[in-house]
């Protein structure tokens, strides 16, 4: 009894969803750039042109991939056992997945924060939130530490010693 | 000559060794290599003159490229592509006990490999600054197409998902105002984005969170534990007549096979590696802790870098991720890379090229006896480094724009970059694209209007043909030889 499985491994897994994605964001590239507005100078259509090569090369390259990789896992499924891949989810949120997106979410606040209360307050939580992250409280004398001097240092020297500008804290002024 | 007097100026000097040993820090963090180490460190020259800006980024490229080798000789985790082929005879060196010596004969043989690349470099870099004065648009085109083909053809792995990488970082170089006509593209109406997105903060992100954000999966491991005490580092007199030669050999191939477009240290030293394994006398103990496995790659490694500075600097394509941000910190301190700048700056171009010199000779003299003090980095828990690292990202990225909204690209990047790197999908063609790709747009359009609208001009001069035809061949090429192995394969050969 013959089976036509298809069952990818991880990697090909991976590469499918990049082609799938690629094929959209090409699309979607391509619909963007054919709203573009004629240029009033020179050949109307000029701005758009390398844009629509663009959009039309990602849609084609990915579709490529995406058959590349089908046929390859035509290829594998034949010969292999597909009871040997232990199938997770296709996200599995593994500890350092989480790890990252807080580190996002972080840096998403750090951005918010930093003109409105300074360099070194707003670097100061986030790196402390970073610390944190990867120390757990009960290091909490080394996030303090580190977070402060590395904060206060790095503020110092590029101010002071290297004329970069950094924000400053509201009413204190450093 | 100037450039000598320049270099040597005891500022000057200071710069070279804090940048050089700022740098080998860098280098040695596993994961992060001599991009990440530029990239991070390089807003710190932005208030510097000029010369002193470069001369302590050449002291800081060469001191992550030192730096990456300790990492791969003493705990096998290399600081970047590059160093790779420092592992396979480096750390059974360690193993061995023979730590010191593998350092040494590292610093020996990056230190020669420089030197030699940076001779040729003096020799060669006037006359291509010469011949690339008579490039124009047409030629520029083919000449960063070829470039884009051969890095995105050449890249590690699956050839279709370089090419998908190049084609993004395309996308990316199209954000902004169009020059020519003046309309906004792909800036959703966010006001920062009009100037487009700077390819030094993509590189940032990419280099610096990209590589922090993959070593999350591995930070659990607390301390790392190196070997502290060292002996004398130095070789003995049979190391040297083994690896002398090998040196010699692998240098000039370094340094041409680091100015290709495509091809970088990786190449280089993986290159160099084999072809001294197939020559060498004592084929056995490579892999084993054979002193020449680890000289030839080293040497090549460090010509590889110093190659990959010609095409940036007269050309304006850089060579490597390294050079890349090299060519960024040019750019805002307000020189142009290309053939210009070697007959409007010569000064500038010659400083930087004696402090490659100099600091080669010191790194070379500080690495050596430093070794000990500089390996404790590596025993400072990566939980407390890499949240460093991120933080200074992130001020780079101010450091270079004094726009917030970076922060966000930074981010956004820097997931891109780690989402890229679970896909397998290679960066080196994203960068590159994202910074010629505004070049090469611009190039096509003006050779088109130039010649009437018709596709003709990018045939007709000799430099545009040979250009295309080398770009046929660096797709072709790969090609062929995948289908010629598959049908050596079927007909049971």
């Amino acid at each position: 009894m013959k089976r036509d499985t298809f069952s990818p491994n991880a990697l090909q897994r991976t590469s499918l969803i990049s082609a799938g994605v690629g094929i959209v964001l090409g699309i979607a590239y391509t619909i963007l750039t054919l709203s573009l507005p004629y240029a009033a100078i020179g050949r109307p259509n000029a701005p758009k042109a390398f844009p629509l090569a663009l959009g039309i090369l990602m849609t084609l390259l990915s579709a490529a991939l995406l058959v590349q990789q089908v046929m390859k896992v035509r290829a594998d499924s034949a010969i292999r056992h597909p009871s040997q891949e232990k199938k997770k989810g296709i996200f599995p949120l593994e500890h350092h997945t989480k790890q990252i997106i807080i580190t996002v979410i972080n840096g998403v606040f750090y951005g918010l924060l930093f003109s409105r209360i300074g360099y070194v307050l707003s670097t100061f939580i986030f790196l402390g939130g970073e610390l944190l992250l990867f120390n757990g409280k009960r290091k909490w004398r080394t996030v303090l530490i580190v977070s402060l001097i590395f904060s206060l240092f790095i503020y110092i020297l590029f101010n002071k010693l290297l004329g970069v500008y950094l924000p400053r804290m509201p009413i204190i002024g450093f | 000559m100037q450039g000598f007097t320049t270099a040597l100026q005891p500022i000057n000097i200071m710069w070279v060794t804090i940048g050089g040993v700022l740098g080998t820090i860098i280098g040695m963090l596993p994961g992060l290599g001599p991009a990440t180490g530029v990239a991070v460190l390089l807003p710190l020259t932005f208030s510097m003159g000029p010369v002193a800006a470069l001369i302590t980024m050449g002291g800081v490229y060469y001191g992550a490229m030192f730096g990456g080798s300790r990492a791969s000789i003493l705990l096998n985790t290399p600081g970047d592509g590059a160093a790779v082929a420092a592992t396979f005879d480096g750390y059974p060196m360690t193993r061995k006990g023979r730590a010191e010596a593998a350092l040494a004969i590292s610093a020996i043989a990056s230190f020669i490999g420089g030197i030699i690349a940076t001779v040729i470099m003096v020799l060669i870099s006037v006359p291509v600054a010469r011949f690339a004065v008579k490039f124009g648009a047409p030629e520029y085109f083919q000449l960063y197409v070829f470039a884009l083909a051969a890095t995105a053809s050449m890249s590690k792995g699956n050839r279709i998902k370089g090419f998908i990488a190049m084609t993004i970082g395309l996308m990316i170089a199209t954000i902004g105002i169009d020059p020519q006509s003046g309309i906004q593209r792909f800036t959703f109406g966010i006001l920062e984005l009009q100037a487009g997105i700077d390819f030094l903060i993509v590189i940032i992100a990419i280099f610096a969170l990209g590589e922090v954000f993959k070593s999350f999966q591995n930070i659990k491991e607390g301390k790392i534990n190196v070997q502290k005490d060292f002996g004398r580092i130095w070789i003995t007199r049979e190391d040297w007549r083994r690896s002398w030669l090998p040196i010699l050999r692998s240098s000039p191939l370094g340094f041409f096979i680091g100015a290709l477009p495509g091809a970088g240290g990786t190449m280089a030293s993986l290159m160099a590696y084999n072809n001294e394994h197939q020559l060498s006398k004592h084929p056995d103990e490579f892999g084993e802790g054979a002193v020449e496995g680890l000289a030839a790659p080293e040497a090549a490694n460090n010509a590889a870098s110093v190659g990959a500075m010609i095409p940036m600097l007269t050309l304006g394509i850089p060579g490597s991720g390294t050079t890349a941000v090299m060519m960024g910190a040019l750019m805002i301190l307000g020189l142009k890379p290309g053939p210009l700048l070697f007959q409007q700056q010569p000064v500038i171009i010659w400083g930087l090229i004696a402090s490659m010199f100099i600091g080669n000779i010191i790194l070379a003299v500080v690495n050596i006896p430093l070794a000990k003090v500089l390996v404790r980095v590596l025993s400072v828990p990566p939980k407390v480094l890499y949240p460093i690292v991120l933080g200074l990202s992130f001020v780079g990225a101010y450091a270079i724009s004094s726009s917030v909204m970076d922060f966000y690209i930074l981010l956004f990047f820097g997931v891109l970059g780690y989402l890229l790197a679970i896909a397998k999908i290679p960066t080196s063609p994203l960068i590159l694209a994202v910074i010629v790709g505004n070049n090469m747009e611009q190039s096509f359009r003006r050779a088109y209007t130039i010649s009437d609208s018709s596709l003709h001009i990018f045939f007709d001069s000799p430099i545009s043909i040979t250009l295309f035809i080398l770009t046929l061949v660096s797709i072709g090429f790969p090609i062929l030889k995948t289908v010629l192995s598959s049908y050596r394969t079927r007909k049971g050969m």
